[in-house]
């Protein structure tokens, strides 16, 4: 089902939560809000499920305004970050739950029960309690309450925060699975960036209460609108350096006290023009930038530690007096701690950011 | 050698200190079995000669001097009653104030929870000439009933508290999960939220069932037709008449009326023992 938010603004006494959000999520669209704790992220996903009331704007699923409509009537399955199960039922029990609720004959309700719990490989347990099961089967279970009466809507709030790490990689993969299986729409709260950009079709990036930008993990990856995103999205984070930006002859050098890079002009010709002096911030991914040895047009740098991570290393360089720099280099690199370097950067995967007001200056097209 | 003994004799030392302090109490309740079941008694808590008839009470009027005490079923009865009727109005009240006072959101919530803390510091003895003229009132003086709703008022703070706790341990995502499942705020609270705090429930109706069983004072003033009586007035007016004092029959019926409490406790125990107030243990 298609979820509108139009204008929805959620104050906690003096403390804006959510302000003023709009967001268009299609129908079987997996989408997720991210952000760091305190956005207003969770707050949107329980006014989306009708547990909290907006205080001005609207919510529509299809062409209905639910603001007003308790969530028991709105037909959404919800899975919390501790799995809500209810302790005191059976694992069957609480999967039968919201079945029984909506008065179902009892044999309908075992046979869908047993459907769903086989999918969800729980079918063995059943009979158990919930503190008699692991937390990644607690999580199935969660899931399988959820979607056992068929929602429209599925609201998952940082469902795979409890789980170890190994647990948490095969579960993004396989709730990925399952909502494309099912084309459900999904909203999917996170602070995990990586499983933002691995698990969904859009990702909605809220900071303080505000939407950043709304886009695919492609588009936020790589043209995030402001620093806030930039710096949010994509592990190891992006580099950041203050620079000046200058333009003589023709020429836009970006300058800084160590180094100078001059930007060819179908790379320039992308980002707004601004006038000579103004203070830019430069970010880079580390995956975009190389060790060479050439000086023209590079940043200078001493090595400072080599992380190995396995499929590549990461090269932390020092440039200047306390600047770190991380570049993703191959497997085989041989530099040592001490060596001195140069940054070769891929000017095409450059971003500028405005130092005041933190915006990128790419012009968009 | 010296290493071993030490911390035999510290922890030696203590259970001496233990045994000495509970001494007393354990002498008293040995004196008041061995005395009901024997003519006499000899250094305090030696029987001889046993005896049943001190416990004549139980089929058979008894008489003190020239007061003639009525048969005391209809008393137990009474008792029963009464802490019965508390232990319910108690129970249900609680269950629901105490959940307003932990979920809810209210304006004067705060000044409430305030109130009830003093009402509880509050001795009820001071209130006794003010609670007569109430239920003069109502004409409640003299019913079983008035004394039960004094009684119930009295305790209820405390009662409100404590379940407040238990609802405060109970996480909100489960309520949550409840409405988007397809509860009304009732069902959600009667079948998710309830079963939650069942020891909660337990410890409260036995603390209300022991508090309206043992009832002393308020049966006391407030009660005075002799068909109203309840057990701890019935032994108070037992002791009433010095001269005649027997204290074989003081014990039996002393003994009688502690019988109900040993046995609910022992049913209860395990429920009592997760109380901490204010929270389900582990």
């Amino acid at each position: 089902m298609e979820v509108r938010i139009k204008n929805l603004t959620k104050r906690f006494r003096n403390f804006v939560a959510v302000n003023n959000l709009n967001l268009s999520i299609k129908d079987g669209e997996f989408v997720a809000l991210l952000g760091p704790s305190g956005c207003g992220k969770t707050t949107t996903l329980l006014m989306l499920a009708g547990i909290y009331k907006p205080d001005e704007g609207e919510i529509i699923f299809g062409d209905q305004v639910v603001n007003d409509i308790p969530s028991k009537d709105r037909n959404i399955g919800i899975c919390f970050q501790n799995y809500a199960l209810y302790p005191y039922m059976t694992i069957a029990q609480n999967i039968a739950f919201p079945l029984k609720l909506r008065k179902i004959d009892k044999k309908i309700i075992d046979n869908k029960v047993k459907e769903i719990a086989s999918s969800f490989h729980v079918d063995s347990l059943l009979s158990r309690f919930p503190n008699q099961i692991s937390g990644g089967q607690q999580q199935r279970v969660a899931l399988a309450r959820a979607l056992v009466k068929e929602p429209k809507i599925l609201l998952l709030d940082e469902p795979l925060s409890n789980l170890d790490s190994r647990l948490r990689i095969s579960m993004r993969a396989e709730i990925k699975k399952i909502q494309k299986d099912l084309g459900i729409t999904t909203v999917f709260v996170t602070h995990d960036q990586t499983e933002a950009l691995s698990m969904c079709d859009k990702i909605a990036v809220m900071n303080k209460g505000v939407l950043q930008d709304f886009g695919t993990p492609e588009e936020l990856y790589n043209m995030p609108k402001n620093l806030f995103i930039a710096k949010f999205i994509g592990n190891p984070p992006m580099n950041f350096m203050d620079v000046v930006y200058i333009r003589e002859n023709g020429k836009v050098i970006l300058k800084e006290e160590t180094f100078q890079i001059q930007l060819p002009e179908e790379i320039y010709k992308k980002f707004e023009e601004k006038q000579n002096g103004k203070e830019l911030i430069l970010g880079i991914r580390p995956e975009n930038m190389k060790l060479t040895s050439q000086e023209e047009n590079t940043i200078k740098g001493e090595i400072y530690v080599v992380e190995p991570l396995g499929r590549d290393k990461l090269v932390n360089v020092k440039i200047g007096n306390d600047k770190i720099i991380k570049i993703i280099a191959s497997q085989d690199y041989k530099g040592n701690m001490g060596d001195k370097v140069f940054i070769e950067l891929d000017l095409d995967n450059i971003h500028l950011f405005d130092k005041e007001n933190e915006k990128s200056l790419r012009i968009n097209i | 050698m010296k290493h071993r003994l030490m911390p035999f004799i510290s922890k030696a030392l203590i259970y001496i200190f233990l045994i000495l302090t509970t001494l007393p109490i354990i002498i008293a309740y040995l004196w008041l079995f061995t005395s009901s079941f024997s003519k006499q008694v000899t250094f305090g808590i030696i029987p001889k000669n046993f005896t049943i008839t001190n416990w004549r009470f139980l089929w058979d009027e008894i008489k003190l001097g020239l007061t003639v005490f009525e048969s005391i079923w209809p008393i137990t009865f009474n008792s029963i009653l009464l802490a019965g009727s508390v232990t319910i109005l108690e129970v249900i009240i609680s269950l629901m104030a105490g959940f307003a006072l932990s979920r809810l959101d209210f304006w004067g919530k705060d000044f409430i929870m305030k109130c009830t803390i003093i009402l509880h510091a509050f001795p009820g003895v001071a209130l006794l000439i003010a609670l007569y003229y109430v239920l003069n009132f109502a004409s409640l003086i003299d019913s079983i009933i008035g004394v039960v709703l004094v009684k119930v008022a009295l305790e209820l703070p405390m009662a409100t508290w404590m379940i407040k706790g238990f609802f405060d341990e109970i996480p909100w995502d489960i309520e949550w999960a409840a409405y988007i499942d397809g509860c009304t705020k009732f069902q959600a609270w009667y079948k998710i939220i309830l079963p939650h705090i069942k020891p909660g429930i337990a410890a409260v109706a036995i603390f209300a069932f022991l508090a309206g069983w043992s009832e002393f004072i308020y049966s006391y003033i407030f009660l005075f037709s002799s068909k109203n009586y309840t057990l701890s007035v019935f032994i108070k007016n037992l002791i009433g008449d010095f001269r005649f004092l027997d204290y074989g029959l003081l014990s039996a019926a002393g003994l009688f009326y502690l019988i109900p409490v040993i046995v609910f406790f022992l049913i209860s125990q395990k429920s009592l023992m997760k109380v901490q107030f204010g929270g389900i243990k582990g």
